[in-house]
Order: C-alpha cells, then sequence, then structure tokens
C-alpha cells in the first residue's frame, strides 16, 4: 500500500539474511579463519569424524601441537582437507606440519602440491578444530551434491511461500 | 481494501488493525508523524548496505586482506542493531505518532497471545494517558472483515476522555 | 497458527532452542566429568626399552628429495598403561600417540615426531601392555640427518567426544633415547 510498509516487509526478511552474515563473519573474525565452521567431506579421519559431522574451528593458535587435528588448503586445490598433525618443526619464524588422516595408512605428501614436504602453519591452515557436532552438516552435503535433494527442497520452499500467500 | 484477516491468529488481528490507525486518526485531523518510523527504516537500510558490501568483499577479496574492513562492518552493523534495540525498548508498542496544529498523539498498541484483546493507549502531548481493552470481536466480523467505523467510533469516544480531563 | 507454514516454524524453532540448550548441558555435563574423572592424570604410564633404528632413504615418500639420502628412524618400545578411566558416557573414541622432541639446529627451535598410534574405541581395549612394540612410522627429520640427538619420550591423547570439544593431554617425559646413526651414505 505505501513505500514504508514495503519497505519495513522487505528489511524484516533482509534481517535475516543479513543477520546470519554478519554472525557468520562475526565468527570469523573471533576465530580469524575465512571459515570458522566446516563440514567433513571425506572419510579419511574415521571413526572420529563421519561425512556430515560438523568442526569448529580456531586459527589463534601460534604453534600447532602434533596430534591437533588441523583443516588446511593446499594451493590450487580448493577442498578443505581435515587431517591430523603428526610431525611439527619449529623455529622463531615459522612452524612446518607433516599430517595424516587416521584412516589414511600413509601420509598427506601427495596430497600436497608437487614438491611440498610439509604444510606452513602460518599460510596453510584453515584453522584447528577445537569442537564437534555430528551429523548435522549432512544437509549441506545434500544440498551440494544431491541434485534431486536441491530441487526438491526450492520446490518446497516456492510452494510453501504460494501457499501461505493464501 | 477488502482482505480477509485470520481471525485465528492475534497477531494478524493486530497487525491489520494498527494498519488502520493512520486512517482513523486522520478522520480525527491528525497528521501522522513518521520520524520515527523513518529513522528506523533508514538504520534497517543502512545495515543491509553494509552486509551487502561486505558481502561483496567477500566474494571479492581474502578472508585476511579485508580483516579490518570486516571488523569495522561487523561493528557498526552491531552497534546499529544496539540503537534499534534501544529505540525499541524506549519506544514499546508505538505504533503511531500523530500531530495537529496543537496537539501531538503517541498510541501504543499491544495484545497478548492468547487473548484476542487489542489493548491501545492514548498519550497526549507526553502527558495525558488513557488506556483501553477493545476485544477484536467488536471491530471485525465473522468473515475476518476489518470494521473501521466501529474502530473509529471507539478511538473518538477515547479522544473524548482525553478532552475531558484537559477541561 | 493456523497455517502450515507458521506452525513448522514454530516447531523447529522450539527443536532448535531445545537442542542447542540440551548440547550445551551435555558440554557442562562432559567436561565435569572428565575432572571428576581426573583424566590429565596417568601416572601409571610406563614406557620403557627404547630401541631406535636407522635406515638411509632415497625416494620421496620417506622425504628425500631428488635421491639425496634422507635418514629414516623407527622406535621399538615397551608400552604399560591403563586408559579405562578417559572413557566415560560421551567419548566416541581415544586417539594415543608415542612422540619424541627433540631440539634443532637454531635456539627457539624444536621438533616434535609421532612414532606410534593407536585408535581406542572400547574402553575393554584401554588396557595395554605391549612389549617390543614396533614403530608404526618412519620418520626422517627436516634436516638431512638426526644426527645423534636426545629425544624426550611422551604418550600423548585425544579424548573425541560423541559431541562437543575435542580434549587433549600428555604424560610428563617419560624417558630419553638417542638416535643412533647408521655411517653408510
Amino acid at each position: 500500500m505505501n513505500i514504508r510498509q514495503q519497505l519495513t516487509q522487505f528489511l524484516s526478511l533482509a534481517y535475516v539474511f543479513t543477520s546470519a552474515f554478519i554472525v557468520w563473519k562475526s565468527l570469523s573474525i573471533i576465530a580469524n579463519s575465512h571459515s570458522p565452521i566446516v563440514v567433513v567431506l571425506s572419510g579419511s579421519m574415521e571413526p572420529a569424524f563421519q561425512r556430515g559431522d560438523i568442526l569448529f574451528l580456531w586459527n589463534r593458535n601460534n604453534l600447532q601441537k602434533v596430534g591437533d587435528i588441523v583443516v588446511y588448503e593446499i594451493e590450487g586445490k580448493n577442498i578443505p582437507i581435515v587431517h591430523r598433525v603428526m610431525r611439527e618443526h619449529h623455529n622463531f619464524e615459522k612452524q612446518l606440519l607433516l599430517t595424516k588422516g587416521d584412516n589414511n595408512a600413509v601420509d598427506d605428501i601427495s596430497l600436497y602440491s608437487k614438491k611440498q614436504q610439509y604444510l606452513n602453519s602460518k599460510t596453510d591452515l584453515v584453522g584447528t578444530v577445537i569442537g564437534y557436532l555430528p551429523f548435522v552438516g549432512y544437509i549441506t552435503i545434500l544440498i551440494t551434491e544431491n541434485v534431486y535433494f536441491k530441487y526438491g527442497l526450492l520446490g518446497i520452499l516456492g510452494l510453501s511461500s504460494l501457499i501461505s500467500n493464501e | 481494501m477488502l482482505k480477509k484477516t485470520n481471525l485465528n491468529s492475534v497477531k494478524e488481528l493486530l497487525i491489520t488493525t494498527d494498519d488502520n490507525l493512520g486512517s482513523v486518526f486522520s478522520q480525527f485531523n491528525y497528521e501522522e508523524s513518521f520520524k520515527l518510523k523513518d529513522l528506523k527504516l533508514g538504520l534497517g537500510l543502512i545495515q543491509v548496505l553494509i552486509a551487502g558490501l561486505l558481502f561483496l568483499a567477500d566474494r571479492k577479496f581474502q578472508f585476511h586482506d579485508i580483516f579490518t574492513i570486516t571488523v569495522i562492518s561487523c561493528l557498526l552493523y552491531g552497534g546499529i542493531n544496539a540503537v534499534l534495540y534501544i529505540i525499541n525498548y524506549k519506544f514499546k508498542n508505538v505504533k503511531y505518532v500523530g500531530l495537529n496544529k496543537s496537539d501531538k498523539l503517541v498510541i501504543k498498541t499491544w495484545s497478548t497471545k492468547y487473548d484476542p484483546i487489542y489493548n491501545i493507549t492514548i498519550i497526549k502531548n507526553d502527558k495525558e494517558t488513557t488506556t483501553t481493552q477493545i476485544p477484536y470481536n467488536k471491530i471485525f466480523d465473522v468473515l475476518g472483515l476489518f470494521n473501521r467505523d466501529e474502530f473509529s467510533k471507539l478511538i473518538k469516544l477515547e479522544l473524548g476522555k482525553l478532552g475531558k480531563k484537559n477541561e | 497458527m493456523f497455517n502450515l507454514v507458521t506452525r513448522f516454524q514454530a516447531a523447529t524453532n522450539q527443536a532448535l532452542t531445545a537442542s542447542v540448550i540440551i548440547t550445551g548441558v551435555v558440554i557442562a555435563l562432559t567436561i565435569l566429568q572428565l575432572f571428576k574423572d581426573d583424566v590429565w592424570n596417568l601416572q601409571t604410564t610406563q614406557v620403557t626399552n627404547f630401541k631406535p633404528t636407522s635406515n638411509w632413504k632415497y625416494s620421496y615418500q620417506y622425504g628425500s628429495i631428488n635421491r639425496k639420502p634422507k635418514e629414516n628412524t623407527k622406535l621399538q618400545f615397551n608400552l604399560k598403561t591403563d586408559l579405562s578411566h578417559l572413557f566415560n558416557w560421551n567419548t566416541k573414541q581415544i586417539f594415543i600417540y608415542l612422540t619424541a622432541e627433540y631440539p634443532g639446529k637454531s635456539t627457539g627451535s624444536s621438533n616434535k615426531i609421532t612414532y606410534w598410534d593407536k585408535i581406542i574405541t572400547n574402553p575393554n581395549d584401554a588396557k595395554l601392555d605391549l612389549k617390543n612394540q614396533k614403530s608404526k612410522y618412519s620418520v626422517y627429520d627436516v634436516e638431512k640427518s638426526f644426527r645423534e640427538r636426545n629425544a624426550t619420550v611422551r604418550l600423548e591423547w585425544n579424548i573425541q567426544p560423541h559431541i562437543g570439544p575435542l580434549i587433549y593431554g600428555s604424560t610428563e617425559e617419560l624417558g630419553q633415547f638417542q638416535f643412533v646413526t647408521n655411517e653408510k651414505k
């Protein structure tokens, strides 16, 4: 009817998204990590972590410890990997890490870039795992990997918005 | 304007009634002052703008390159949120502010969850106050259509009370 | 409250709030339980009879670059420990690992490596008495050789809960050994 009412409606809808986004970014700032919460995608850490589990990360440790479970990204590969630190070598300037998945037979050298023997804990890490929530992240795996689920969900959302308009 | 309201939802009844405050009070020669509403809308829009820009920046740049910008944006967003919270707290339930040549009216309305009653407080010139309760079945018919004439009659009665106190 | 969408929203909201509260309570109780069980105390643990061995390797997965020799070491040991008190109702698995810590070249530098680890998921398997346990991993250093340095051995552990924070701990120093180096290049 009038522009103020429409704006109010728009804002209350937008608030849902902007507040979620800002909360996410605030978490990023607190954890100093570009993704403070990640979903496990592979079974290489089983039985500790299964596909679809949610991990909370912290990226403010100066040094990583052996046994820490870290999430790292290799340049050129966009998939974050969750594995355990097996060896660490550090001096005042930097720290080198070798990682391995609990469920893998060998260490991660073959996952790193060519000629790369270690991870650099300052540049390669997304964060260290500090907390764990089982299974909840499976929905994002379903959305990203299952086309039927994705369109089914979109369909239900669309349908429900039609229904709610009377 | 033949919109049916869901009679089972107290919240929707409240919203429909509130939507009619403007036109009813204009009958009594009050003009709505949008200062408060516009302030809230403006702050809300700024929030959307901040979040939107941050989202774009986030798409384009690495997390560590825009860290300070992210911090500032989040603080600003949170600050505005706090201001909005304070405004909403201070002007709780204020749905309408009206002005005419001599007077200022502030209308507060609310309903509790399970009682189909429209509570309305009218504050004249920040001094005189009158509160009344209008059951929704008085101002809505069985189909859920709003009865504006009945509503303005009841409001007129309330305004009359304020006038008498004034004398 | 009469349309399906609002009803669904209300229900999910309620479920979400409830699960957040339940999760919080579970985490708090778990931490209390860990303190009550005194899990950070592993005084009965003994690791003895260290037998370090060494080998020169020339392939990439053993740390060698361009076929240059790289010293790889292994460690044989006896381990006796009881970790059953680390288990409680919110324990999914315990990951234990035997580490050796030794100094690096420059001051302030340090290294820590894992020779052996084990995942325990059943509290009945938490009593360990291993004799002449072989090293699980063949370990190389960032340097070419371990240069017969001294290393400190610890048994460290990580409790993985069904839900909640990951808990870490370590024994005090359990002993020392010296890397041996085979002169064969």
